[in-house]
């Protein structure tokens, strides 16, 4: 995925000052956050995730963690390819757009699959 | 199948919640599915979201008892008090599009009145998370062996309404309908960045105002102490009225009084029952396998809780 992700890198640039919520900071997904991942694989690997344990009105402050050597991040907004709703408490709604509008997908509970790149906002039990 | 032998069988496994269970057999078979509600005005009312919602609670109410008893009770203690629709959005009326009168779109803007959710649950404690593998299955099973499956299928149904439902709509619209709303707001003052993109798909975006300011910063900065071997719980989540600012309530204003004096807002509505009832004609087969069990497992979810 580095050498994928190398070729289409974009500097981070513009957006707003980050929330503080990355979920326990890991780079890997643990029990009872909810993670995006860039690229879906299944979250076999760690790099390019984006962890929560809260909602996020808008996902275009928010870059990738754990980037590999020689990548540089991306918004996660709209560009998301996998989710994996570990939140022991909620479903999790995906939006297309910030502020919560226009809902688009729910995860489950326990549930990991890959996504269509349209997120912008996610919000729990919603 | 017959039924009250699967019930019994399920409050059974209940009672004996903490030892092995062997599982509940499949749940005999609720009505058919209505097909006739996609001929109504509200097709996706064909989709069983509050039924859904009610299997969601007695699942995990069952597994947060479990989990109580193996020595953690913050989920149960932090649990909504009630079933909660998790596809309340299928919900298709002209609220789905904006707002509805000149005194929401005031106090409103283009935002949204949040639900109360539960605290987040923060493990560091590599024993709570064996538990709650252990109880999760434990709850599945006194609710039917393959509950987990036919939970996540129709999920997946509901996404399958979900996810095209707003394309679609916005793709059959009438451009001069597209080409009338920019009119009738760059009238009203307000011009869009992107009048291009505004024709694509008119978004409140596409005008400087603030859209969607979340109000969560308490639940947002909260930091766990992260000791392993411990569970945190973090602030509930109140329920939230959302208020604009006086900006996007001028944009909001006036984007609500051209959609209705250009017929956009009879347009949208119109195009999305429609499109609603070619959804459900593509999933009709998902409908039908689907819909009699979820019904079924919903009334076992009742008695389930009501009798652990």
């Amino acid at each position: 995925m580095a050498a994928a992700l190398a070729g289409i890198a974009t500097v981070v640039a513009g957006g707003t000052a980050a929330q503080a919520d990355k979920g326990d900071g890991n780079a890997a997904c643990n029990r009872t956050e909810i993670c995006f991942q860039f690229s879906w694989d299944n979250f076999t690997t760690s790099s390019f995730q984006r962890h929560f344990w809260y909602n996020d009105s808008d996902h275009s402050n928010d870059i990738w963690g754990n980037v590999p050597d020689g990548n540089t991040s991306l918004w996660v907004a709209n560009t998301a390819g996998g989710l994996w709703n570990r939140d022991s408490s909620c479903a999790v709604t995906v939006y297309d757009l910030s502020g919560y509008r226009t809902p688009y997908t729910v995860f489950p509970r326990d549930f990991k699959a890959a996504i269509s790149a349209r997120n912008n906002s996610h919000k729990r039990c919603a | 199948m017959k039924r009250g032998h699967t019930t019994a069988g399920c409050l059974a496994a209940v009672v004996a919640l903490l030892l092995p269970v062997t599982g509940c057999s499949q749940p005999a078979a609720g009505p058919p599915a209505d097909l006739a509600a996609a001929e109504s005005d509200q097709p996706f009312s064909l989709f069983l979201g509050d039924e859904l919602g009610q299997i969601d609670y007695a699942q995990m109410k069952v597994r947060n008892k479990c989990l109580a008893e193996a020595g953690y009770p913050q989920n149960l203690n932090v649990m909504l008090g009630q079933p909660r629709n998790p596809f309340r959005h299928l919900r298709i009326t002209e609220a789905s599009f904006g707002p509805t009168s000149e005194a929401e779109a005031t106090r409103i803007g283009f935002g949204r009145d949040s639900l109360p959710a539960p605290s987040a649950v923060v493990s560091f404690d590599p024993s709570y998370d064996r538990a709650y593998d252990r109880c999760t299955d434990t709850a599945w099973r006194a609710l039917f062996k393959d509950g987990k499956q036919l939970y996540y299928n129709y999920f997946d149904l509901g996404n399958k309404l979900s996810e095209p439902l707003m394309p679609m709509v916005n793709d059959r619209m009438d451009p001069a309908s597209w080409r009338g709303l920019l009119s009738c707001l760059v009238g009203k003052g307000h011009r869009p960045k992107d009048e291009a993109a505004f024709l694509k798909a008119p978004t409140p975006a596409l005008f400087d105002v603030p859209v969607g300011t979340d109000a969560g910063a308490g639940e947002n900065a909260w930091q766990p102490k992260g000791v392993p071997g411990t569970i945190e719980v973090g602030p509930a989540v109140p329920a939230r009225e959302y208020r604009a600012g006086p900006a996007e309530s001028r944009v909001a204003l006036a984007w609500f009084q051209c959609r209705r004096d250009t017929g956009v807002a009879r347009q949208q509505v119109e195009i999305a029952v429609q499109v609603q009832r070619e959804l459900v004609a593509k999933h009709e087969s998902s409908f039908i396998e689907l819909n009699p069990q979820i019904t079924q497992l919903a009334k076992q979810s009742v008695k389930l809780i009501g009798a652990a």
